[in-house]
């Protein structure tokens, strides 16, 4: 039957294929695995406002959850969210302690960046998001770090406040920015929070 | 209700994420799955409206199988680990 000369028996079927052809096909496949992207993302966080710390956290633990691998750095005021409320022993420039004492000391005293109203506003809005069952940021950054989010402080930041790395909550990695790129290129997705 | 002799005796882990909003729920079942082996179940439970469309997503991301779910205030899923 005309149709049956057409089926391929492919446990029978011998394909024959020259070398030449085979290695182009041998270098494309190893150029596309080359350029496809791994189950990376990462994320910059410049604020340090209240939301934009929430935001950047609920979407971090979201990708982690989601299987991948998630680097957020916090530069600039987002720094403050690392903070550890204690102060250091060491020697540091006027300029330094002036930027210590008039940003937030801790993840929990970041401010809204809309009514903060002195505090009274933050107040409310935690309250309100409280009985909306919305996660604050200590439980946010709880649940990044279980699921193995990798939280980066930006080297320069530091030394413009004159933070050290016992001056920040532990699991701070130190990211340099070509490390930063180079998963920025292999990941999938990559977010600025400002 | 979901019928009983689904699977409902040998599930491993019951988690309960009532009032978790999103991305809580499914945060919660990434922690867990890593302490279950290659056909286990768990079942979860949540109140967040998002949940279903969450849990039905991280599903597909993850190539994990979801073998019962009920969809509601109160949304039931039953979980299978198929993979890593």
């Amino acid at each position: 039957m005309e149709s049956s000369d057409k089926v391929v028996k492919l446990d029978s079927a011998v394909i024959s294929i020259k070398q030449d052809d085979l290695n182009i096909l041998e270098e494309r496949i190893q150029k596309l695995e080359q350029e496809s992207t791994e189950n990376i993302a990462t994320m910059v966080v410049m604020t340090d406002k209240v939301e934009g710390v929430i935001n950047a956290l609920i979407i971090a633990s979201s990708a982690a959850a989601m299987g991948l691998e998630v680097y957020i750095c916090f530069n600039f005021w987002g720094i403050s969210a690392l903070r550890k409320n204690q102060s250091s022993n060491r020697k540091l420039k006027l300029s330094q302690k002036f930027l210590q004492l008039m940003t937030p000391k801790n993840a929990d005293s970041l401010p809204l960046s809309k009514l903060h109203m002195m505090g009274v506003g933050k107040k409310m809005m935690s309250g309100m998001m409280k009985s909306c069952n919305v996660a604050d940021v200590q439980t946010l950054m709880e649940c990044c770090e279980s699921l193995g989010v990798h939280i980066a402080a930006c080297q320069q930041s530091m030394q413009l406040m004159g933070l050290d790395k016992e001056d920040l909550i532990d699991g701070v990695e130190i990211f340099g920015l070509g490390r930063f790129i180079n998963l920025t290129l292999r990941g999938k997705f990559s977010y600025i929070i400002s | 209700m979901l019928p009983m002799g689904w699977g409902f005796d040998v599930i491993k882990k019951d988690l309960n994420c009532k009032g978790l909003n999103c991305p809580l729920p499914i945060v919660e079942i990434s922690k867990a799955f890593k302490e279950l082996a290659v056909g286990e179940k768990i079942r979860v439970t949540a109140d967040c409206d998002a949940f279903i469309g969450d849990v039905r997503a991280w599903a597909e991301t993850r190539n994990q199988r979801i073998i019962a779910e009920e969809e509601g205030e109160l949304s039931i899923v039953v979980i299978e680990k198929t993979g890593e």
